[in-house]
């Protein structure tokens, strides 16, 4: 840089305009096939941002010229990049940072809890009635003119005059209104609880469960409270692969009492019933993998007269409701589930996840058997070394 | 004409006493007799008939293909067979000697009947709503099983007589329906005739 000034000054104004300006072209160009760094490399070749698997940053190389000292921030977060570049030349130049999206986990999976709208109507009836009523009165009433019969009894006496008045006012008031109607409310809301079992079998067939985010309503909350794509795009899921996306569809409550034929006896019965549908979705791509419907019924019942008092046990509803919901779900689960990717390596249901795979162990493609040793007769371990025979599938 | 009126009185009385005594005295002959053999006391529905039904009618059933074809033994409930005839025929007798004849052939197998429901809710109200019985033993309500097939029928009688001959033709007929579908997939029938003449 100083070079560059003392030679500025060797040179008569024009040219000075003149080399000035070449080296910002250059200095341009060559920042321009790279990006800014804290690390300055006067001869780096193009940059090559590469995101790392275990989370870390990236660490984007630059390529400047005749730059001293650069600052250089990045946030990575939801594909957005900031980036400022200084310089101690009067040139100051930054080129685009390409950050490729955090790699997901493979095979891995987050489970929604379920989102599901409540719809209230409530008919309601308004009434009113008041009355108010006021009534004045005024009354005068005097003498207005005469005067006094004088003492001598010569001077006329003037007739006195009385007058009066009398003011009367009412005033009656009388209010009635009526409203009635049906008032509607909806809510959004997450259930949750629900999906223990289907977690359950998701881990058991290899995947990794990603605890996703709570979906929590806003106020003035519509049917965006369902856009999966949203929060996908919002991270609300991590770095799962995919998400499985569940929505209450219907729940139905039935409480029934029947005379059981032959008998004196009725059966009181409640029950509960669920129904959602579920969508497996590619968070990359966005692609529904697979979509089912679940269901699920529990029921507590109790035998007894006419009128009996029947107290349901809740509990046992809800269990086996969720037992019988998870099993139905499992089922179609395992139906559709995408095969695992087993360079990941993993023992699961699929033949992989993401745990470390010992060779031989626990996994049937590999089973051994060994012959007994030849001294085996007295309780000791049979011998291990030589494999008898290896079968593979 | 006083003496003879007493003593044919006293002859009267004495003979009366003997034939009470001896009357008293005499009991019927008993015998155990061959369950199987024919009974013909009079054109009632008797034993004989009985048998001979249930015979019939566990051989046809058997030999059906919804019984021939299950790879388990199905399912049946069975139903009260209505009495259609002028006579009383305890209808209940022949219906639970088809049905025990046909469990213990093992290719059958049958749920508690309407008939029967009431000591089986009682028995679930027992073990389970008074809360002296251990969970792990109890059996749980709303396991029970549901037919697949019901067995219903009916008797049928017609009666012509006169004052010599009287014939009685019997019909017992039997349906099994598919519970599921309300297919019948079974139908048999018994004709009985018996006449009797002086």
């Amino acid at each position: 840089m100083n070079n560059l000034l003392s030679y500025t000054k060797r040179t008569s104004y024009k040219t000075q305009l003149h080399y000035l300006a070449s080296a910002f072209m250059s200095l341009v160009f060559l920042v321009s096939m790279g990006t800014s760094n804290a690390q300055t490399s006067p001869m780096s070749t193009v940059p090559e941002v590469k995101a790392s698997g275990n989370g870390a940053p990236p660490q984007p190389q630059v390529q400047t010229n005749r730059t001293e000292a650069v600052d250089f921030k990045m946030t990575v977060g939801g594909g957005s990049s900031e980036s400022s570049t200084t310089s101690t030349t009067s040139s100051t130049t930054t080129n685009e940072v390409v950050v490729q999206p955090r790699p997901k986990i493979p095979n891995s999976i987050a489970v929604t809890d379920f989102s599901v709208k409540r719809e209230y109507k409530d008919f309601f009836y308004d009434e009113k009635a008041s009355a108010k009523s006021s009534f004045n009165g005024n009354s005068n009433f005097g003498p207005t003119g005469g005067t006094q019969p004088p003492a001598d009894g010569n001077t006329p006496q003037q007739p006195v005059t009385y007058s009066g008045n009398t003011t009367v006012s009412a005033n009656s008031e009388f209010n009635y209104s009526k409203s009635f109607g049906t008032k509607r409310t909806i809510s959004y809301s997450e259930i949750r609880g629900i999906n223990a079992d289907i977690k359950a079998a998701i881990i058991k067939a290899g995947y990794k469960v990603v605890q996703a985010a709570p979906n929590i309503a806003k106020d003035q909350q519509g049917d965006d409270f369902f856009d999966i794509r949203g929060r996908i795009n919002r991270g609300d899921f991590g770095d799962a692969q995919y998400v499985l996306h569940g929505t209450i569809v219907n729940v139905d409550v039935r409480q029934t009492s029947d005379q059981i034929a032959g008998t004196s006896d009725y059966s009181y019965r409640l029950e509960y019933s669920l129904l959602a549908e579920f969508s497996l979705v590619n968070t990359e791509t966005l692609e529904v993998i697979a979509a089912f419907n679940a269901s699920g019924s529990g029921q507590d019942m109790y035998l007894g007269k006419y009128n009996a008092n029947f107290v349901p046990r809740m509990n046992k509803i809800t269990r086996d409701l969720l037992v019988s919901f998870g099993q139905d779900a499992q089922k179609s689960l395992y139906d559709q589930l995408p095969p695992l990717n087993k360079n990941t390596g993993g023992t699961g249901f699929f033949g992989g996840s993401n745990q470390q795979q010992i060779p031989g162990v626990g996994d049937p493609s590999t089973l051994k058997v060994y012959r007994p040793g030849k001294n085996n007769d007295s309780g000791k371990e049979p011998n291990t070394d030589i494999p008898l025979t290896i079968y593979r599938k | 004409m006083k003496t003879l009126n007493l003593s044919k009185i006293k002859y009267l009385a004495l003979v009366s006493a003997l034939l009470v005594i001896v009357g008293c005295g005499s009991s019927p002959t008993v015998k155990y007799a061959d369950t199987k053999a024919v009974e013909t006391v009079n054109t009632d529905f008797g034993s004989t008939d009985l048998q001979t039904i249930a015979e019939k009618m566990t051989g046809s059933l058997l030999e059906s293909r919804t019984v021939l074809d299950s790879r388990e033994p199905p399912v049946v409930t069975l139903y009260p067979v209505k009495n259609k005839t002028s006579d009383y025929i305890d209808t209940n007798a022949i219906t639970t000697r088809i049905r025990g004849r046909l469990v213990r052939s093992g290719r059958v197998q049958f749920v508690a009947s309407t008939s029967e429901m009431q000591n089986q809710v009682d028995e679930l109200k027992r073990q389970n709503q008074n809360g002296l019985y251990s969970s792990q033993s109890q059996v749980a309500m709303g396991q029970m099983t549901g037919a697949q097939y019901r067995l219903e029928g009916f008797i049928t009688s017609i009666v012509k007589q006169n004052k010599d001959v009287k014939d009685v033709f019997y019909t017992f007929h039997l349906t099994l329906f598919n519970n599921k579908t309300g297919v019948i997939v079974w139908e048999d029938e018994q004709d009985i005739r018996k006449t009797a003449s002086r």
